[in-house]
């Protein structure tokens, strides 16, 4: 972790987007380190897309740079960057391999290369049947896996992926999930946003929250959840009984023999268990951890009434 | 570079193989043959069923001039057996009374009257009265003692030859035939730069709408996808022309002779002695056919050149505001408020085509022929009908090609905001705007 944050694969410096009535991305700044799948979160509007086309080239920003491996961003590192926006977009009446192929070919692979990395990946993700039918008679969901091929294909370094599950079901989720994991091994930087926060916090090394143009939140999953937690602790005793009243601890939710209980902040957790270990039999006491959700409900709703 | 080849060719390929595209190939110049051969086919037909005219003369001398002739007009002397005048006028629309009393010959103005018991066409009512002023004319000036002949020496019209004084020399021209060329020639550059610029639009909006400019924009900048779109456009048009010469020289190879031939042969409506011309005299057929001949003959090679330069001269400046339009916009219908600043400019010269065409070496034949917005239409109007001085040529051609890379690379700032524009419909204002931003 330290040797990546030495050199930071992207490092985005001050970034500023302004549009004609507002500012998207306010003077933003942010690490992603090399090899990791990252999440990009945010309400609707926070500027994540913004954010996204000036990382990925599509736009330049009004102020500020964005550094890949240490240098400034150039027209030519379009090569190596596989961008899947949230908006989809195929070409109705062209046939699938070809589409794929001439997508490839943009990203400055040669036809032959092109073609071989369509097929074997038309297979990988079982829908090479289809090859040569038109984009149009497809179903959303082979639409979407044939966006996912043009989109990694070309072997990038840096993936960007929006909402890469939205209308796939579980089979091909799981699918997808697992060429993501098999990308990253292969030294991939997978770039991650969307809404469903359980996909980011099962997937996701490292996230990012932005918020109205500013990143709000940042860090290892793990860590930000630590960070949020407010000595909630989930207990399950042996048997169903009612819990002793005790000073400092509310109960706050209880359903057979399991209870969640949060304690003041100047009660200690080690003394608390004693105390309750007296008259009950624990089964288990762990401490419990905000989800990713709660977090981003917490912190958003927050900054809304500041 | 590599990337806007990779581009022309999908955008190529994929129009080109298009039915649409095989379709309209192949069709259209069988249109053209279609209406062509409908004109000549219309111009040569006949009504086979002749008016009867039931002519009662009292001057005695009319009637013994137009009895017992063929043609489109047939004179009857009396009825048919056990026929009054009003059951055999009303068995047929085509049976006529006409009557010439003792004034016909001698009243300044001789006039009759012709009853019937349908409409009388027009056509027949002229040729009526032109049958009988010859023979009234003919009659009178036999009583004055002049011929028939000497009368025809004394009406004879005056007849001028056209000629074209170029660098190589005098030759003919045939100044009808190079008015027509150059009329078709303006017309035919005028749907090329509207349709294919509507092409382009067309093929901006599906992108847009089908959101793959996104994916693409993430590979290629902006203006290699819009130039790349336009140059392939640019080259299925020429494709389409090249197709469309081959097949119609091939055509009229095989027609043409036949035309002219039918066109020099005899009328097969014989004219009537002292009576009715056929439409044109034959003397005039001969000329329009040589004139046709010359005009074929005379067919610049460098017409082509010219037509193919200020076809994509005009092409690329418009097709690139079609360009500009078509990013701006959600859906095609939302382009009308847009496109209207291109539409005029574009529709402005055919409007003006008749003025050009009838002072082609007027001065504003000229300006209208170096403006870059008129000029593929104009320039290729004179250049038809006729000699244009070298240095307007050059002009004309200097200023398109600067007007059409600056109209690029604004229509390439509109584009590159526009693309990403979606929602709201923009007004001119707000794109203007975007050539700045």
């Amino acid at each position: 972790m330290n040797s990546t944050q030495a050199i930071p694969f992207l490092n985005i410096q001050g970034v500023t987007k302004k549009y004609a009535t507002k500012v998207a991305v306010n003077a933003l700044s942010l690490k992603i380190p090399p090899g990791v799948i990252f999440g990009l979160l945010g309400p609707n509007g926070a500027g994540k897309t913004s954010l996204i086309r000036m990382i990925t080239g599509i736009t330049a920003p009004d102020e500020g740079v964005v550094e890949i491996e240490g240098r400034a961003f150039k027209e030519s590192d379009q090569q190596w960057i596989g961008y899947m926006p949230e908006e989809r977009g195929l070409y109705k009446k062209m046939k699938i391999a070809e589409q794929l192929q001439y997508l490839l070919q943009l990203k400055g692979m040669t036809g032959k290369a092109a073609l071989e990395a369509t097929e074997y990946w038309l297979e990988r993700l079982e829908i090479a049947s289809w090859k040569n039918r038109k984009v149009e008679e497809l179903s959303k969901g082979m639409q979407q896996k044939i966006q996912f091929i043009a989109t990694i294909a070309h072997k990038p370094k840096l993936i960007i992926l929006d909402e890469p599950f939205s209308g796939l079901d579980p089979l091909n989720s799981k699918l997808v999930e697992d060429i993501i994991h098999e990308l990253k091994e292969d030294g991939a930087t997978i770039l991650f946003s969307t809404h469903r926060m359980e996909q980011v916090e099962q997937l996701c090394d490292e996230i990012a929250l932005v918020d109205k143009g500013i990143v709000v939140l940042e860090g290892n999953v793990k860590d930000i959840r630590r960070r949020y937690r407010k000595s909630i602790y989930n207990i399950v005793l042996e048997e169903e009984a009612p819990l002793p009243p005790l000073k400092g601890v509310t109960l706050l939710s209880q359903k057979g023999d399991s209870y969640q209980i949060q304690l003041d902040s100047n009660l200690d957790a080690r003394s608390f268990i004693q105390e309750l270990n007296q008259t009950c039999h624990i089964q288990k006491v762990e401490l419990h951890l905000p989800s990713l959700s709660d977090i981003f409900i917490e912190v958003v709703s927050q900054r809304k009434s500041k | 570079m590599k990337k806007i080849q990779i581009i022309i060719i999908r955008e190529y390929l994929i129009r080109v193989k298009s039915k649409t595209f095989l379709l309209s190939t192949l069709l259209t110049p069988l249109a053209f043959v279609a209406i062509a051969g409908v004109a000549i086919l219309a111009s040569s037909w006949k009504e086979d069923e002749a008016y009867q005219i039931f002519l009662q003369d009292e001057t005695g001398v009319i009637l013994p001039a137009l009895e017992g002739k063929k043609g489109e007009l047939q004179f009857i002397s009396s009825l048919p057996e056990g026929k009054d005048l009003n059951s055999w006028l009303g068995e047929d629309k085509s049976h006529g009374y006409l009557k010439t009393d003792s004034t016909f010959l001698t009243a300044d103005v001789p006039k009759a009257e012709l009853h019937s018991s349908g409409n009388i066409p027009i056509s027949l009512k002229s040729t009526l009265e032109d049958t009988l002023t010859r023979v009234i004319r003919n009659i009178r000036l036999a009583e004055t003692g002049i011929t028939a002949a000497e009368m025809k020496r004394i009406t004879q019209e005056v007849k001028l030859k056209t000629l074209k004084v170029t660098e190589e020399g005098t030759e003919r021209s045939s100044t009808g035939i190079a008015a027509i060329l150059g009329y078709i020639m303006g017309i035919l550059i005028y749907i090329f730069m509207f349709s294919y610029g509507m092409i382009v639009m067309r093929g901006v909006i599906e992108e847009k709408t089908n959101r793959i400019v996104e994916v693409i924009i993430s590979s290629v900048r902006p203006f290699q996808l819009m130039i790349g779109k336009i140059i392939a456009i640019a080259a299925v048009g020429l494709t389409q022309f090249t197709i469309w010469i081959i097949l119609l020289t091939t055509i009229s190879a095989v027609t043409l002779p036949l035309l002219t031939k039918d066109l020099k042969a005899p009328p097969t409506t014989q004219s009537l002695p002292g009576g009715m011309p056929s439409e044109i005299p034959m003397e005039d057929q001969n000329q329009i056919a040589e004139e046709i001949a010359t005009g074929v003959r005379q067919f610049d090679i460098s017409l082509i050149f010219y037509f193919i330069f200020y076809f994509l001269g005009g092409y690329l400046l418009y097709g690139s505001l079609f360009a500009a339009v078509g990013s701006a916009v959600d859906q095609e219908s939302d382009s009308q408020q847009l496109i209207w600043p291109i539409t005029i400019p574009l529709m402005i010269p055919m409007m003006l085509l008749g003025n050009i065409l009838q002072q082609p070496d007027g001065s504003l034949a000229v300006f209208c022929s170096i403006f870059p917005l008129f000029s593929p239409v104009c320039m290729m109007v004179r250049l038809a009908s006729v000699q244009v001085p070298w240095y307007e040529i050059v002009a004309s051609g200097v200023a398109l090609i600067l007007t059409f890379l600056l109209v690029i690379w604004l229509a390439g700032k509109i584009y590159r905001t526009g693309i990403f524009m979606y929602g709201k419909k923009p007004s001119i204002k707000e794109v203007a705007r975007w050539i700045f931003s």
